[in-house]
């Protein structure tokens, strides 16, 4: 009888901790290194760089820039489709994210796609320890699909604020200087 | 006969015409320029099963909708500002789509920051002073202002700094916008020495301790203190602190010769005699 109480006994507490352990487990987000960016992933575009600051990025730096540029853009265009703050934050600023979020009601399916096929990026300042970068982006070809398959093109300028935060380039601040269709 | 038959289509289609036309609902106080968060959306129409979003430049802005006696009004959800630029006003219904294209501005820009990059954000006294400023504004929307006349919405300068060590902000009250100059090295070694009979011991002080411009040197600089008595060479050291570093030297009934030491500066001999 003793012994079939200490068997109860140990398959409660082998239960209990396997349970304990269920709950304990960790359902957050994976650390950012971890996560594959499928957006980012499928997103090309042509881009551009001319380089006009004062002090010039080197090679290297303007390869990171031109790919996380692109990630950027795919992020934004992710943003413009489905209001998913979320999903692009590692390519945002804490500021820029913060702004983006006072219009976040949930994500959302505006049935209009954003296709940004080109890009001309005129960097226009580089900081010498290689965390700012300021630019206009001219030229920037979009196509905009309706859910109706139509599609609107435009040709739009851009002036943009990146910095280099936490092993990514990251939009800071955006301005639309012009806006126009594309013959 | 063939006369009647487009007769007959074109009897049936003004009626179709006149019922799609109806059932749009006709934005009363149509603009180009929509400013936000003042501006709503005032729509006639009968039909109010209506479903209606906005989109600005980068994402959709929830509206909220409520209706009137004779159609519905559209406001913005959140009173804040949008990335200003181009913006599509969609009205849905079903399959049937209604789109205009707008131009979104803010009321206002908010709280407008005025950003100070400094670069390196450390400089040494010893090294180049030199430093690059990259600066623009922002208003609280994150729309780039553009705030410099001559080269439009960024600005860029290189000066020297001040050879003065200390921690400084770029930007008053903003601890983030912090850079530091730091003491280069010490250019000249003063060392006093005492001898304390009860403990039998020389307390050998180096210092004050500056730069080429008067900056103390900082915290932690290690000074060597290298003495000999005529047959045996010592070494000992310490950290400067607030300029000064001391060491404590057993006499043992010796007298010593010492120099104090800071990387490639060197000070005068000075003679420790126990009285």
């Amino acid at each position: 009888m003793i012994r079939i109480l200490f068997i109860l006994f140990i398959v409660l507490l082998a239960a209990f901790l396997f349970l304990q352990g269920s709950l304990n487990e960790r359902n957050g987000e994976k650390p950012a290194f971890l996560v594959h960016d499928y957006i980012a992933g499928a997103h090309h575009t042509n881009m551009e760089i001319k380089v006009h600051s004062e002090f010039k990025p080197d090679s290297f730096q303007l390869a990171v820039l031109k790919k996380e540029y692109s990630n950027i853009w795919a992020h934004l265009n992710h943003l413009y489709e489905t209001n998913d703050v979320e999903t692009g934050k590692e390519y945002y600023t804490e500021d820029w994210f913060k702004q983006m979020v006072h219009h976040y009601s949930g994500v959302t399916s505006t049935g209009i796609s954003r296709i940004d096929e080109q890009h001309e990026l005129h960097i226009q300042n580089w900081a010498w320890d290689a965390l700012v970068c300021t630019a206009i982006d001219s030229n920037v070809v979009l196509h905009y699909q309706y859910p109706d398959k139509t599609i609107r093109t435009r040709k739009v300028s851009l002036a943009v604020v990146l910095l280099y935060q936490g092993d990514h380039w990251r939009i800071d601040a955006l301005k639309v200087i012009e806006d126009k269709p594309s013959k | 006969m063939k006369n009647l038959f487009f007769l007959f289509v074109l009897m049936l289609s003004v009626p179709a015409c006149k019922l799609k036309d109806a059932n749009i609902p006709v934005w009363i106080n149509e603009s180009n320029v929509v400013t936000l968060p003042r501006d709503s959306f005032f729509f006639k129409t009968k039909n109010k099963n209506w479903d209606a979003s906005l989109l600005s430049f980068t994402q959709p802005i929830p509206l909220s909708f409520r209706e009137t006696n004779d159609g519905f009004v559209l406001t913005l959800k959140s009173k804040t500002g949008v990335i200003e630029g181009p913006g599509l006003l969609r009205l849905s219904n079903g399959k049937q789509q209604v789109y205009y294209e707008l131009n979104l501005r803010n009321e206002s820009f908010g709280f407008i920051s005025h950003k100070d990059y400094r670069s390196p954000k450390t400089v040494n006294t010893d090294s180049s002073r030199q430093q690059q400023r990259i600066v623009h504004s922002i208003d609280q929307w994150r729309n780039i202002i553009s705030a410099y006349p001559t080269s439009g919405y960024f600005a860029e300068d290189r000066f020297t700094l001040q050879p003065v060590a200390g921690v400084f902000y770029a930007q008053k009250e903003k601890p983030i916008s912090a850079f530091y100059i730091q003491p280069g090295s010490a250019i000249s070694i003063t060392v006093h020495s005492i001898y304390h009979a009860a403990e039998n011991i020389f307390v050998v002080t180096a210092g004050e301790l500056k730069d080429e411009y008067n900056n103390i040197v900082a915290n932690g600089t290690v000074v060597v203190f290298l003495y000999n008595d005529g047959e045996i060479n010592y070494r000992m050291e310490a950290f400067a602190v607030n300029g000064f570093a001391t060491v404590k030297i057993p006499a043992l009934n010796k007298n010593y010769i010492l120099t104090a030491n800071v990387n490639q500066t060197v000070s005068s001999p000075v003679q420790l005699n126990a009285r």
